[in-house]
């Protein structure tokens, strides 16, 4: 049964999201099988009305700034280069001889009067580096001091890999009857419960459900708002009566409003293929 | 423009504030009273939120687009009290609804101590007509519209004045409604469904 808060969310007339809790599996596993195993009884789908302010949505991706100063940098840059070069031809065709090849290639391309430049340059800033110890100065002030100069930092922007989205939601639920009252209890119990892990009593966790959230507008998936992959729920937050001068409720005790605050962090990175599988405007 | 086109299209002459009826769901007998004692209410405005899209298609142009349609709340009415207090009486029952122990102390089932608790939305909420009338020149009214405030119930319920100077005045109170939104039902609309 899927839980839904207010009671008519869910129709055609206004949009909304669905959070239907899965069970974890890890993203090797879920590349070797798409289909998710059947969720346990009681692992109930909750459609709930869009929130007033939905989450920013960062796609971020991690560059490094690397300096490769002077001649030194320079060549540390170009023999790392050469590295990653022929090692990444070796991964793919694992022969070795390939791998030595490239690897004499690249020094032949040099040439030798290329070397010999290289390690003027390398000496000199070996060397000022050395008396730079001595003198408490760096070899771009001893150039900058007596040349009017400085080494070429050489700067690289450096890909290192996508980042992992975390989000929140935020959802104030206010009961018009007893009906909806009791359902807003079940929407955060389940929240709650299958958030959290189960204890096996043998020492071990059976770990949490994760959710699959979706906006959807109709009966269908909203494309003109970012998808989301599979987030684990980070943290339930419940409050009662949030913004009221003092403690009111109905009959029973039920408070006049419930405010819910749901984190997630989703539990794989994105890539481009990603964005070309769902389409609209992506995750 | 001539005198004769402005008679033609003022065939039916100007519309007067003075003709109404305020239709609540209160009883009978409060409703007759409320038809012919209500002395004052409003057609609330209706206006549309924006937000400011400035400089997109031209430099220094700022277009604005629409985002929420708002209905001015509340929705009150002024009403000419009777010695019974029958209108009174009736919006303080409806108000009284909204949560146990409004009337604190007051002998009714269930009332019990003085802790107040909030009553379900859905038990309180209902709808208030709004008609426009207009003499039809046989004795009779016409409405050119009438309004429908969705999902109202009472905010206020004014004050009584009392006053020993004010001797020949009648009693007079105020009762302030919020709603949802409002329909407005033309002769047109009603028409076409």
């Amino acid at each position: 049964m899927t839980l839904r808060y207010p009671a008519g969310a869910g129709g055609t007339d206004a949009d909304y999201i669905i959070f239907t809790p899965v069970k974890y599996k890890t993203n090797n596993e879920s590349k070797e099988d798409a289909a998710a195993p059947p969720p346990e009884a009681g692992a109930e789908p909750v459609i709930l009305y869009m929130p007033n302010s939905t989450p920013g949505m960062g796609n971020q991706n991690d560059w490094n700034k690397v300096d490769f100063n002077g001649p030194i940098g320079d060549m540390r840059r170009d023999v790392s280069s050469s590295v990653g070069k022929n090692f990444a031809n070796f991964a793919e065709s694992g022969s070795f001889g390939e791998l030595g090849s490239g690897f004499a290639e690249d020094i032949k391309n040099e040439g030798i009067d290329g070397l010999k430049s290289r390690f003027k340059g390398v000496g000199a800033q070996f060397g000022m580096q050395a008396l730079g110890g001595l003198l408490g100065t760096t070899p771009n002030q001893m150039l900058a001091l007596g040349a009017g100069k400085v080494f070429n930092p050489n700067v690289e922007l450096l890909y290192n890999a996508p980042q992992m989205r975390g989000f929140g939601m935020a959802f104030d639920m206010v009961p018009k009857d007893a009906n909806e009252a009791n359902i807003i209890n079940q929407i955060i119990m389940n929240f709650k419960k299958w958030s959290a892990p189960k204890d096996l009593e043998n020492g071990m966790f059976d770990i949490p459900y994760v959710w699959e959230i979706k906006y959807m507008t109709g009966q269908d998936v909203n494309k003109n708002m970012n998808r989301f992959k599979k987030a684990a729920c980070i943290n339930v937050q419940v409050q009662a009566n949030n913004g009221t001068p003092m403690h009111v409720a109905h009959e029973g005790g039920i408070p006049i409003i419930t405010s819910l605050q749901l984190s997630f962090t989703e539990v794989d990175i994105i890539t481009r293929q990603d964005h070309e599988k769902v389409g609209g405007q992506g995750y | 423009m001539s005198y004769q086109a402005v008679k033609a299209i003022l065939n039916k002459g100007i519309s007067r504030p003075t003709l109404f009826q305020v239709i609540m769901p209160i009883g009978v007998q409060a409703q007759e009273q409320l038809t012919f004692l209500c002395q004052a209410a409003t057609v609330p405005e209706v206006a549309v939120d924006t937000i400011t899209v400035n400089g997109h298609e031209a430099m220094g142009v700022v277009r604005e687009q629409p985002t929420i349609v708002t209905y001015a709340k509340p929705f009150t009415i002024t009403v000419i009290s009777d010695r019974d207090y029958t209108v009174y009486k009736a919006m303080r029952e409806w108000f009284d609804t909204l949560a146990k122990n409004s009337n604190p102390f007051a002998r009714t089932l269930g009332n019990t101590g003085s802790s107040q608790r909030i009553n379900y939305y859905n038990s309180y909420t209902k709808t208030i007509t709004l008609k426009k009338l207009e003499q039809n020149g046989e004795q009779a009214f016409d409405s050119p519209f009438e309004i429908d405030f969705n999902k109202a119930y009472p905010i206020r319920v004014g004050e009584l004045a009392l006053d020993t100077e004010a001797r020949d005045s009648y009693m007079q109170f105020s009762v302030a409604f919020t709603y949802e939104t409002y329909t407005m039902k033309t002769n047109t609309l009603e028409a076409i469904l």
